[in-house]
Formats: structure tokens, sequence, C-alpha cells
């Protein structure tokens, strides 16, 4: 939780029927206390192809950079709901992006060029969690983790 | 909105947000990660490197299909390919370009060995599209773009800069007069304003820096070792490597590092600093090659991100060839044959001369209360000298230095020639290609930073003289454990 609270990038990748893949940048994302759910936030304007492949085949990855060191971790799931944010999660959503500014400021990027991402309105997936996989380059990136990982 | 090109895309080839790749398996499981670096290869082609084997390697081995998301790191711009992966090279011209590229970015991390290129994984590009809605519209007062260089209409042209640097080389009379052309011919034209060239040195296995710009003192004679950095590789290697955003480079490597030592890798060697500026975030190296002979390294550094661009590295390329052969000339002995007579021998008075710029000043402290005095250490195992108990200069620049002094104190001679010394069978000179010239343009400049009363002034083609407006303590020891400047 506190890594994904600090300011992380969040990769969504899905795949339609051809098996050819689809990525898109989330913006904020939080672990349900069972480790076992985990909600993102895609912005609404930039979905249509994500969301037509999770309603269709439900297959999807999220990994999660935090940019200034390349610490990763990427979840792999199935897809459970999807609905419009709320208030609540755009205070999450809030939070998450406030953290990413600061960490694309640190690696160069100006503040009011990061402000300018879209982000809201925006969009709740909610997916089930499968496996936790070690993402952060080096040796031994791609090995499963213990779910226990998100609540780090 | 036309449609990008991947030449139009140079910006985000240079990374800072990293790219990433998406795949899938044969079952339907996607995967996404960071990939290091992408290479342009030709207007359809692309190249990731592989410094892993891992899920996006398997999965591109059942399914060829990939999504690359690139972000122009100015104006964070979003540009997706969709790719399909065409094959690896192990070996050839973009392999030894791309893992050139890796092997800078892992000697700073001291990842020798551990962060090294395995392949070059080729992708057809089958499309490009801007996702412009990916971002707001630029508020009015926001700059997003940085502003063209000022640089005055008349100097934009690279090719007035070529010519013009072309017919300054020629005029230069000697190995300083030309490193100080290029060196501020590039600065005041191009605004290169932290630049290097570093020459081999007898060893043949490190690298010495002649001639410095941008760094004020110091940077004369700091090593490199061949192999390590950016400009060891480029020595090594003989090719030009441009490296843009090292920071992002380099975060992607310690993550690397990191998680090597985590496993309890060990022997990683220590991490070794940049060269020069300390917040570098381009840089730009060329081997100057004559021949076949390696005469030096030249190099350019900025703390701006993207300072160099790809046809600085084109147009730095065909100076480098011209750069190369005129250090080359000027290199080669010119003295007068064997059948001349050698220049005569200057035999002075026995009596001390007081007033600079006496030829002989006194060697020995406290004869002259007026002059500065300095106190230098000829280590002999490890041929270096210090002053003042500070490193001055090593190998045979030291020992030319060093028989200098000793001929003066001896024979009251106070002028020499190359000849005389190509000839001593102490200074270790080789019998071809000796560099000599560089060796005294290494030591004159030394001399000039650390103790600028003790100089080298040139008399005349291949004869110099030795001037002192000091008194001199000298003594020689048998070794000492030497650090000279970090490369």
């Amino acid at each position: 939780m506190e890594f994904v609270a600090s300011g992380v990038d969040v990769l969504v990748a899905t795949r339609d029927e051809n098996l050819m893949p689809e990525s898109m940048m989330a913006i904020g994302g939080r672990a349900h206390p069972d480790l076992r759910t985990f909600t993102t936030y895609l912005p609404e304007a930039l979905a249509d192809a994500t969301v037509r492949n999770l309603l269709r085949n439900g297959d999807i990855a999220v990994t999660l950079v935090r940019p200034i060191d390349h610490k990763a971790l990427q979840i792999k799931g199935k897809f459970v709901t999807l609905r419009r944010s709320t208030e609540a999660d755009r205070q999450v959503q809030a939070l998450g992006r406030a953290g990413l500014i600061e960490q694309f400021a640190r690696i160069g990027i100006p503040r009011p060029v990061t402000r300018r991402l879209v982000w809201w309105p925006s969009l709740a997936i909610e997916l089930r969690v499968d496996s936790v996989y070690l993402q952060t380059p080096g040796p031994g990136a791609g090995e499963p983790m213990s779910r226990g990982a998100l609540s780090r | 909105m036309s449609t990008p090109t991947l030449e139009s895309l140079w910006r985000c080839f240079d990374g800072v947000v990293p790219t990433t790749l998406a795949t899938c398996d044969l079952q339907g499981i996607p995967n996404v990660s960071l990939i290091s670096s992408v290479s342009y290869v030709d207007s359809k082609h692309v190249a990731v490197s592989r410094q892993f084997f891992n899920k996006t390697t398997r999965n591109l081995l059942e399914n060829p299909h990939a999504l690359a998301v690139m972000w122009d790191p100015l104006d964070l711009c979003v540009h997706r390919m969709r790719l399909r992966f065409d094959h690896s090279e192990t070996e050839g011209p973009l392999f030894d370009a791309m893992a050139s590229r890796i092997q800078v970015i892992a000697s700073h991390t001291g990842l020798q060995g551990v962060f090294r290129l395995i392949a070059a994984d080729v992708f057809e590009v089958t499309s490009i599209e801007a996702d412009p809605e990916v971002l707001e519209a630029a508020p009015e007062d926001v700059e997003i773009l940085p502003p063209p260089p000022d640089l005055p209409t008349e100097q934009r042209s690279e090719l007035w800069v070529l010519q013009r640097l072309l017919a300054e080389m020629k005029c230069a009379a000697n190995l300083d007069c030309l490193l100080e052309v290029v060196l501020g011919t590039l600065n005041e034209t191009l605004g290169f304003d932290h630049g290097l060239v570093l020459v081999p040195d007898e060893s043949g296995k490190r690298l010495v820096t002649i001639a410095s710009r941008g760094y004020g003192e110091g940077g004369v004679g700091a090593e490199v070792p061949f192999g390590e950095g950016l400009l060891g590789i480029v020595a090594e290697k003989r090719q030009a490597l441009r490296v843009g955003p090292l920071d992002s480079a380099l975060r992607y490597a310690r993550a690397a590092r990191g998680r090597a030592l985590d496993q309890g890798g060990h022997d990683l060697g220590r991490e070794i600093p940049l060269p020069g500026l300390p917040s570098a975030q381009s840089q730009l190296a060329l081997p100057l090659v004559a021949g076949s002979e390696l005469v030096g390294v030249l190099a350019f550094e900025s703390s701006k991100l993207h300072a160099f661009e790809a046809w600085h590295q084109v147009f730095l390329d065909l100076l480098a060839d011209r750069f190369a052969h005129a250090m080359s000339d000027l290199l080669a002995p010119s003295e007068p044959t064997d059948s001349e007579p050698p220049p005569p021998s200057i035999v002075l008075p026995e009596s001390p001369l007081h007033a600079a710029p006496a030829p002989f000043p006194p060697l020995s402290p406290s004869l002259e209360p007026g002059l500065p005095s300095y106190s230098l250490c000829f280590y002999k195992n490890d041929d270096c000298i210090f002053v003042d108990g500070s490193y001055l200069i090593r190998g045979v620049p030291a020992r030319i230095l060093w028989r200098l002094l000793n001929v003066l104190e001896r024979e009251r001679r106070d002028e020499f020639t190359n000849r005389e010394l190509r000839l001593d069978p102490w200074l270790g000179l080789p019998p071809i290609r000796d560099n000599l010239e560089s060796r005294l343009v290494l030591l004159r400049r030394r001399l000039a930073e650390r103790c600028p009363e003790i100089r080298l002034s040139s008399r005349g083609r291949g004869r110099f003289g030795l001037e002192l407006d000091c008194t001199l303590a000298r003594v020689e020891r048998a070794s000492a454990s030497i650090e000279p400047p970090a490369g």
C-alpha cells in the first residue's frame, strides 16, 4: 500500500481476441484489505480499447513502477467489475496523481507538464489478484511474490 | 495530424520516461513491463535491448505481437507503436552499438558482467499513432518546449562551422593550438561548453586527458582505463557513443544492481564517478582514429537533456576524422634528420641568476626569498612526481620533467630538443609513434595548473626551453602509492 501511495506509474495491459496486446496508463490504485482484490482507475476518455478487452475476455496485468528507482511489481489477474469512479475514488486518484507528479519531477519532467495528464472522469476497474511478480529490472525479475507484497 | 514517422521520435528513443512494452502469451495472459532502451534501426524497424531473459521474451517467442508506448520527455506526448517481433541479433553492428551503450551504464554502476546486453530484439513497426488525448491542452503560461538555441543566424549552418574548423585546424602550428581550436570553436559555434580530449598513455591501456574546456582547473591529467565508462569504452571499441539521459539509464541499471546484490551478487566493482559534470544528462564521445591507430578520444557532455542530437554525432564523426589525422601529423616526429647537428648545448656560468624570468634560478630553496618555492618528489617505482605533497604527473611526462630538471641542475642547460628526448633510453619512449608531443602538451598543461612558475616554452620546431621562476627542492624516493585524478 505504501509503495502504491509513493507515486507509482500504473500500467494496465489487456489483449483482444486475436492476442494483440493493449496497454494504457492508469492513475492511482489501491489494494483491498483482503489482498485478493485490486482497484485501479482508467481515465475514461482513453479507456475504450482496454474496457472492450476486459468485457470480452477479462485477462489483465497491472504493473506498478516507481519512476525514481524502477522498483516494480506486476499483478496478474481477472477483471471483476467496472464502474464510474466516485468522489471517494477521486480522492484516492488525487493522492496517486500527486505522488506521480512529484516522482516525474524528480526524473526531470516539469510538474506543469505532468499535471496535463488526463485523469478525470475515470472508471474504477476491480480485478481479482491471481499472482504478483517482481518486476524490478535485474536478476530475479519475473519471479513470483506473495500476495502480501501488496500490503507493503 | 500527420502520421508520425520513426525519425520524428528521436527524443522518445532517448528515454527519460521509459518505454513500456506490452505482450501476450498464447494463453492470453497479458504482460507489460518497462524496457531500458529502444533504438532506431531504420524507417520500419526498431530494436529493444534485452539484458535479462524474462516473461516478455517468452511471450514474444510464442506470439510476436507487441505494443510499445513511448513518451516524449519534453511534452509527454504519447506515441503508440504496434510491433511485430522479427528476430534477435547477438552480434554485428546493431548489437555492438547497443551493447556499448549498455556497457557504459554498467561500468558507471559497477555492474559489468551482470547488466549486459544478451540480444538486440528487432521488431517491425507495423503502425505508429500519436495519442494526443492523453494530455489536456497546455495552459498558455506553460512553456512546453525549450527555446531554440540562441546562436547568431550566420553561425547556424553546420557546414559553415565545419569549413571554419577545417581551415583553423590546418593553420594550427602545434598540438596545443589544435586542441584549443577544436574545443574553442565547437564551444563558440555549437555551444559545446564541456569538452575533453584524451590520448592513450604509453601503456596503451589507459586514456589520459590532455585538454579540457569548461571544467576549470584540474581536468588535465585525469585518467580513464580502456573499457571503463563512456570514454574507456569508446577507446576500446573505437566506436562513437551518444548517451542520452544518463539519470534515467543509471536508475534502470541501479535497480538491476540492487537486485543483483539482493540475490547475493558480489564483486560488482565500485561505482566510479562520471567524468566531469556531476549532473551530466547527455554525453557524446568519439574515437579519434588515424589509419589504424587510435590517437585519442574527443568527448562532450552537458547537464541539459538531449543536448546532443543524432545530427551532432554525424557532424562530429566527420570532424573527428580530420581532427585525428591532424593530431597524428602533429604527433609524428618532425625534427632534424640524423645528418643534421643537434642544437648546441648552452652552458652558463656557475653563478645562480636571480631575477625572473632568469633562465637558471637556483634549484635549492631559501636562496631566493622573493621567489615561490616548490618541493618536488619523484617516486621511482611509480614513475610519478608530487609537488608539495600533491600529485602532479606520472609516466613518461614525469620522467621527462625529472630528466629536464636533472640536466638543468647538472649541465646548466635550459634548452632541449625532442630528438634528444627520443634518444634517451631512460624515458622509455617507443621507437615508433612515441606521441612525445602529446606527452609534452600534458606536462606543459599540468605544470600550468599546479606550478605555473615552471614552464615549458616553445623555441622553434622540435625545440623547447625549461623556464623556472621559482626555487625548487627535489628529492627522489623509491615508491609511493598514488591516486591520480579519477577520469
